[in-house]
């Protein structure tokens, strides 16, 4: 009977990822960003600095259906910005920096928090509350202004938007393992470790570790989408990319000062931030009802 | 439960004093406010002068002992940027803007968000359920400032129905608000809809049918009552989220709040203000999560605090 059981795991794993619909879309729609912006230099037809003066702020090609008029052309067909820049080449271009710093800012506040969080689970005591501290000390930060702050005082580069953002966002992976460690520290495996005489570090990165990876690969991605949109919300407000790379956000800052006459700028780089971050939003909370289910 | 209050505002002013450092550090270390309160075609003997009467020539913690202490009695000093105005001056006149805000804000959320929550708990896994879990996925996806954004295109530039900056009249606070509360709105939701879920299982319910009781008086008297614990806490964080959070949605619609005066403040390298904004907020939060435990004690006497 436990043959049996074998057996039918992976296809019944399988089968529940095929079932789940969130995960499926989530990892479909991330992977054509992630391809698109890995293949842009081949796919885009522009430069993203190229600008054709004769064709500034040409709406996209369905802006001709729905509204009339024949301002569009099929040599921009997702429009150009104010100063005649292709807005396909510039958006495919802008998912790099966005999966680029959504990666870093989630692996940086990854390592920040799991290594806070295991040794405040391992060692207890004045650890714990150190790390506790540290954690309310984050929660507390209005992150927003922090932020802001930071990067007007060291200068907008994406090094420093990555390491503002990860050092800002760590508390969940530092909770969740600090958690997960706590109860693992009691389990047989450990202790016999111990016993056996293993090192802590050998303890805690090969014993434990291993046994937190899934739970804290669903807070990297959800991280991830976070970071996205905060660096997002920073180039935005001007503090964030600096200015010729086409981040999405510093393009709908851009688009913002033509909102008036030409509101369709707004719509294609915010509707792809929109969807990044649905998407790798689904594929974590399909990932995380994966683990749920592959515990029962 | 004074003994618990009490040590939750000291480990409150402990955190407090670290954040104070942190951020007092972070922008003194760095930031050189002389330089721009002096002028771009200012002479470096000035410059040093300006630095010498502001006390910015001193090692940045004395000069952070001299503002905490000044601080600690409300005292915040004058703006480096608007010479006459004083920091408390400034942050007065901001603040109805963002309290206003923060409250219509939170208003639309509760009132959007915990009906949607208590429906969508009712028939789990319904097509109400399963459009309402659909709002949420897709308001916590959602860039703020781009919804902030297409509503401006929609309700301000296409309909004409709202304006869309300024606060000279009521209406400029509709927008801000709407696009504030639809990114507190989900949180809202999901823990309502969970909580709902939770209490409608329990044997006390079951009871208030047996009597006889009508489903209207037995939602909200019985079930509704009970799922509103976790939410009081939870209140407490999102409307401190609001009143730091509105950064954005401020300087999308040009709103004089807190948040515009702090984006205003990074701008001008203004550190007075700043450091009190973030002080400020930082003691909101305080406040805010105290009241919030206690209050979930008043509402539910099996909780307990240590």
């Amino acid at each position: 009977m436990s043959v049996s059981i074998v057996q039918s795991g992976p296809a019944r794993r399988k089968h529940r990822i095929l079932k789940h619909g969130g995960l499926i879309f989530g990892a479909f729609v991330l992977g054509l960003v992630v391809a698109v912006s890995l293949a842009a230099p081949l796919l885009a037809p522009y430069d993203t600095a190229a600008q054709d003066l004769f064709h500034r702020r040409s709406p996209p090609i369905w802006h001709d259906w729905l509204f009339g008029g024949h301002r569009a052309t099929w040599a921009h067909p997702l429009g150009t910005d104010k100063v005649g820049r292709d807005y396909l080449s510039r958006l495919m271009y802008g998912g790099r920096i966005s999966l680029l710093i959504g990666l870093s800012a989630a692996c940086v506040s990854g390592v920040i928090g799991t290594t806070l969080g295991l040794v405040a689970g391992y060692f207890r005591g004045w650890w714990d509350m150190a790390v506790n501290f540290a954690v309310t000390t984050r929660l507390s930060l209005p992150v927003v202004l922090v932020a802001l702050v930071v990067v007007s005082v060291y200068g907008n580069s994406l090094p420093i938007l990555v390491a503002v953002i990860g050092l800002l966002a760590w508390d969940r992976f530092a909770v969740v393992s600090r958690s997960l460690a706590l109860q693992a520290s009691q389990r047989d495996y450990v202790v016999a470790a111990r016993a056996l005489g293993c090192s802590v570090p050998h303890i805690l990165l090969r014993e434990i570790l291993p046994n937190l990876a899934a739970p804290l690969i669903v807070i990297a991605t959800l991280e991830m989408a976070n970071a996205i949109l905060f660096e997002a919300a920073l180039s935005f407000l001007g503090l964030g990319v600096p200015p010729p790379l086409p981040a999405w956000g510093l393009m709908l800052a851009e688009a913002k000062e033509d909102i008036f006459f030409n509101s369709w700028m707004i719509f294609q780089p915010g509707l792809l931030l929109f969807l990044l971050v649905l998407s790798i939003n689904m594929l974590g909370d399909g990932l995380r009802d994966l683990n749920a289910s592959a515990r029962r | 439960m004074l003994a618990y209050a009490i040590k939750r505002l000291l480990l409150a002013a402990l955190v407090l004093l670290t954040v104070a450092a942190i951020v007092f550090g972070v922008t003194n270390s760095a930031m050189d406010p002389a330089r721009g309160i002096a002028g771009a075609e200012a002479l470096p003997t000035d410059v040093e002068a300006i630095r010498h009467q502001f006390g910015l020539d001193r090692p940045v913690p004395e000069r952070f002992v001299i503002w905490l202490a000044a601080a600690s009695v409300g005292d915040f000093g004058n703006s480096f940027a608007l010479r006459d105005e004083s920091v408390i001056g400034l942050i007065a006149t901001a603040l109805p803007v963002t309290l206003t805000l923060a409250v219509a804000a939170l208003a639309i959320t509760l009132l959007v968000g915990v009906p949607l929550g208590v429906l969508a708990a009712l028939r789990p896994n319904s097509l109400t359920d399963r459009l309402c879990l659909m709002l949420a996925v897709s308001g916590q996806a959602m860039p703020s400032f781009w919804f902030a954004l297409v509503l401006i295109v929609v309700f301000g530039v296409d309909l004409g129905w709202l304006p869309t900056s300024g606060v000279d009249e009521w209406r400029g606070f509709v927008l801000p608000s709407v696009a504030l509360a639809y990114y507190a709105m989900p949180i809202v939701m999901r823990v309502i809809r969970g909580a709902m879920l939770d209490v409608l299982e329990a044997d006390y319910m079951r009871t208030a049918r047996a009597k006889g009781l009508r489903a209207g008086r037995r939602l909200l008297r019985h079930a509704l009552r009970n799922a509103i614990v976790p939410l009081v806490g939870l209140i407490a964080v999102q409307f401190g989220f609001l009143l730091g959070g509105s950064v954005v949605i401020e300087t999308v619609f040009a709103l004089p709040g807190i948040g515009y005066l702090a984006w205003q403040s990074i701008g001008r390298g203004d550190l007075p203000v700043l450091q009190a904004i973030v002080l400020m907020i930082y003691a909101a939060y305080v406040v805010l999560t105290l009241a919030a435990d206690l209050a979930s004690v008043a509402l539910d006497p099996r909780i307990r605090l240590r």
